[in-house]
């Protein structure tokens, strides 16, 4: 049902070489730019903590290691961190196969590539279950019968040191890699994605590639309207090959019998920055004509500006009636015997539904969207002043949140700063 | 050279084509007009889905249940598309939950629906277009500037130092709102299997629970749901309410999907109960603010309740065990208790369902004490739960420009009963 299904990402079997004889860590590395993040390689180690088999690891997301007694604050950091294109450690507690908990410092970190953008993310885990446990129980213990309970966070700081020197000795290892490989080669790395341009932020990427349906992304701002994204399904429905479609125009669909009062329509409706819906007679790749109910929508970012076009297709074509056929081929000799048809409730309900999510994840994700300046990137932890006053309302930020940079977060030379990072956030912070 | 040129003139509105197979509507009737003739579209859930099926998520269970996840960063669509069937054979069923590739029925049938209805105008201002930023600070309160809002709400009518408050009919209700305001219907219905299933008409039975849109919307998406919306309940959540509630942004499946409930005196501004929820893809502060267990007894087990810590409002975190009813009637029994004791309150309901934040609200009290200062009351900023958790719209631009992690903090700390206080409100409303 889904095109990419058959085609699992991996990685090479060199880096794999490379990557297996990394010592003794239990680490994951998962591809950023294909679908759902799935795990392109697993350390034998992390088998060994977990349980899983490769078969239940390799080209799933890491979420397997979720289960009930998981935060769901711990699982709103990590999302967070993802769409700030940041590293994140959190303590949280995680599931072996089988069910069995155990308390998992996590750290995750991405991996840029040299143009900036996040291309894998590094999953390192290691099992405090005990410090935890014993931190809990000293707890209980002071606070005996007091309602409240205090700070849940065990600290862990050797763990967490010896996580960070792994991930940049990681890091560095898939990037020397792949700057050896360069030459060698130009081929994608990744397999499943649809087609992007390389410099749409991973963070905006991921919830596109959610998105069953057929439909592309343009930037009215560039030269000639080009095509940024092109979602799965409308390689699949169009036949093209995802490079011949990114950076050209969407006209490329259309051929002799598109009428140019419809495109006009289309044109002008955009020009007013309103939603528009045509009919119109496109080509495929190989020549086929098909009835398109396009839908295209002017998307805004968060400064309230266009900044994209999403485009849906629905196609709608049938087969003409054999009167149908004939008047057509009175009209235009030679021409397919095909007729639009009618969309269904339920086909426009899909087709307006990827633009309120297109909606969404622009005016949050993209470019100048809704993340903290780099200077603020960090998970907050309970500020020292617990002995303040219980009878008086706080009316300023405690001093030690208020500052990111006191936080241990901040990490050893390179994995923040590797390359030109697309730093979306400055302009929020200055706006 | 074209072909069937002469047939491409009209393109429906998908209200339009919805309404086109032949059942009874009226778009610019009052939704009281509603009747056993009526009919809506209608999203429909598993009666059951709540219960057995979700009563403690077991590791086999897991991927079902599990909503929020590390890469769960946009709302998806669940590939209705390629179903067998269409929609004029009624009942389409969704996917079943635990294809990662699918996404929520609800989610896309609610944006489409509100699309639709932007298209048609319905909207007093096109929300995606008010500017909108992350103030800087290590909370990151997100501010939206938004002028048209201000001077188009609907006006608050009836007094605020009364939590509970008798139905009357001469003010505002939902009922009193447009048809085509609705977007659709939201029913438990007995399906065999767990998910839901869109009616794209289905007739109008009883009371139906409706969500409606806001008119005036303070991000993309942002809804009303107003439960059994003929029997004209006043402003009040209890157990039965909030289970709706968290049944809806359970269904919806999104994180980035919240939902609120203001009560009167907290900022609640129609006496006739109804959630508010949007969506927004970013944490609210809230969601990042550090929190301390509660140690509570034994009733409280399935459901982990904490106190907010250095936060500008004090309130009570509630994160569920994997049971919505569970979630819903410790929450719902809080709110009651605070109600009786007239205590002006604002739930936010956080990761699809399974996360509650309640704050008692002293602004009111406060204002009426002349305590709140002049410039945090020219601001008029309300603070009502998406205030609260961390959304602030201002009113004028020289306000947004100017915002800072400080400043939200101070307005919203007049929001904020003390952590004493809270403690003892959260004895009396957990019945410790």
């Amino acid at each position: 049902m889904v095109g990419q299904a058959a085609r699992q990402p991996a990685v090479d079997v060199d880096l794999e070489r490379k990557l297996s004889s990394f010592g003794n860590v239990s680490f994951v590395l998962a591809s950023a730019r294909d679908p759902d993040m799935p795990i392109l390689y697993a350390s034998p180690s992390f088998y060994e903590l977990t349980g899983f088999t490769p078969q239940e690891v390799l080209g799933h997301n890491c979420r397997f290691l979720h289960g009930p007694g998981t935060s769901r604050q711990k699982l709103m950091e990590i999302r967070s961190a993802i769409m700030e294109d940041r590293p994140v450690q959190v303590c949280l507690l995680n599931y072996k196969k089988g069910g069995f908990p155990f308390w998992n410092q996590f750290f995750l970190a991405p991996i840029h590539d040299n143009s900036g953008v996040v291309e894998y993310y590094l999953g390192i885990q290691s099992d405090v279950t005990e410090q935890v446990e014993s931190a809990r129980l000293a707890q209980t213990h002071l606070e005996g019968g007091q309602l409240v309970a205090s700070v849940e966070d065990a600290d862990c700081p050797e763990v967490v040191r010896s996580e960070e020197s792994a991930a940049v000795g990681l890091r560095n290892l898939v990037t020397q890699w792949h700057l050896v490989q360069k030459g060698a080669s130009n081929s994608p790395r990744h397999n499943s994605w649809p087609g992007a341009v390389h410099v749409l932020p991973t963070s905006l990427l991921q919830p596109l590639m959610r998105l069953a349906q057929s439909f592309v992304m343009a930037r009215p701002d560039m030269p000639d309207c080009p095509i940024v994204y092109a979602s799965q399904r409308f390689l699949d429905l169009t036949g093209y090959p995802r490079e011949a479609v990114v950076g050209r125009n969407c006209r490329f669909l259309q051929g002799p019998g598109t009428d140019p009062a419809e495109v006009q329509k289309l044109r002008d409706g955009l020009a007013a920055d309103r939603p528009t819906t045509v009919r119109l007679l496109n080509y495929k790749h190989d020549g086929t004509p098909f009835w398109n109910h396009l839908h295209v929508s002017p998307v805004r970012d968060a400064r309230g500006k266009v900044v994209f076009y999403v485009g849906v297709q629905l196609d709608i074509t049938k087969k003409a009636k054999p009167c149908e056929a004939a008047a057509a081929a009175e009209r235009a000799p030679g021409q397919p015997e095909i007729v639009p048809g009618e969309p269904s409730g339920k086909d426009i309900v899909a087709q307006r539904g990827v633009c309120g999510a297109v909606r969404v994840a622009c005016r949050g994700l993209c470019p100048s969207g809704l993340r903290r300046s780099t200077d603020y990137q960090c998970p907050l932890r309970p500020s020292m002043d617990h002995q303040r006053d219980s009878d008086e309302v706080l009316r300023h930020p405690p001093a030690s949140v208020q500052c990111a940079s006191n936080h241990p977060l901040h990490l050893p030379n390179g994995i923040n700063g590797h390359g030109p990072a697309p730093s979306a956030n400055s302009q929020a912070a200055t706006a | 050279m074209s072909l069937s040129v002469s047939r491409v003139e009209t393109v429906l509105s998908l209200q339009q084509l919805l309404s086109s197979e032949g059942k009874a509507t009226c778009p610019e009737c009052p939704v009281a007009k509603l009747d056993s003739g009526s009919a809506l579209p209608l999203v429909a859930f598993s009666s059951g889905h709540g219960s057995s099926a979700k009563r403690m998520r077991s590791f086999g269970d897991m991927q079902q249940a599990l909503v929020p996840d590390v890469d769960d960063q946009g709302s998806w669509l669940s590939g209705a598309s390629d179903e067998e069937g269409s929609a004029s054979e009624g009942r389409v069923p969704s996917p079943p939950a635990s294809d990662t590739e699918s996404g929520s029925l609800l989610d896309t049938v609610l944006m489409a629906e509100w699309e639709d209805r932007a298209e048609q105008g319905l909207f007093r201002y096109d929300v995606t277009a008010c500017p909108t930023k992350v103030v800087p600070g290590a909370y990151g309160f997100v501010a939206q500037c938004n002028e048209g809002r201000g001077s188009k709400k609907r006006p608050t009518e009836f007094c605020v130092d009364k939590v509970l408050q008798q139905w009357d009919d001469s003010k505002f209700n939902f009922t009193k709102a447009l048809q085509k305001e609705v977007l659709f219907q939201f029913e438990a219905s007995d399906m065999p299997a767990k998910g839901s299933s869109f009616v794209p008409l289905a007739p109008v039975t009883g009371s139906p629970n409706l969500v409606f849109i806001n008119v005036s919307p303070i991000e993309y998406g942002h809804v009303l749901l107003v439960p059994r919306v003929l029997s004209k309940l006043s402003q009040q959540v209890d157990v039965a309410s909030l289970q709706l509630a968290l049944q809806f942004a359970h269904e919806a499946n999104n994180p980035f999907f919240r939902l609120a409930f203001n009560s009167l005196g907290a900022y609640g501004t129609v006496n006739h109960l109804h959630f508010q929820a949007y969506y927004m893809a970013a944490p609210f502060a809230v969601e990042r603010a550090p929190t301390a267990a509660l140690c509570c007894p034994l009733k409280h087990r399935t459901v982990h309740v904490a106190l907010l810590k250095d936060y500008p409002v004090c309130g009570l975190v509630f994160e569920s065990g994997g049971s919505v009813e569970h979630l819903a009637s410790v929450v719902g029994e809080a709110c009651q208790r605070l109600s009786a004791a007239n205590i002006p309150h604002n739930l936010f309901v956080v990761d699809c369902g399974q996360r509650v934040f309640l704050f008692p609200n002293a602004f009111a009290r406060a204002k009426a004490h002349g305590e709140v200062p002049s410039d945090l009351l020219d601001s008029q900023v309300d603070p009502a739960a998406f205030e609260i958790s961390g959304h602030v719209i201002f009113k004028h631009a020289k306000d947004y420009d100017t915002a800072s992690q400080d400043n939200i903090w101070r307005l919203l700390s007049y929001a904020s009963y003390t952590e004493a206080d809270v403690l003892d409100m959260a004895r009396m409303a957990l019945a410790l």
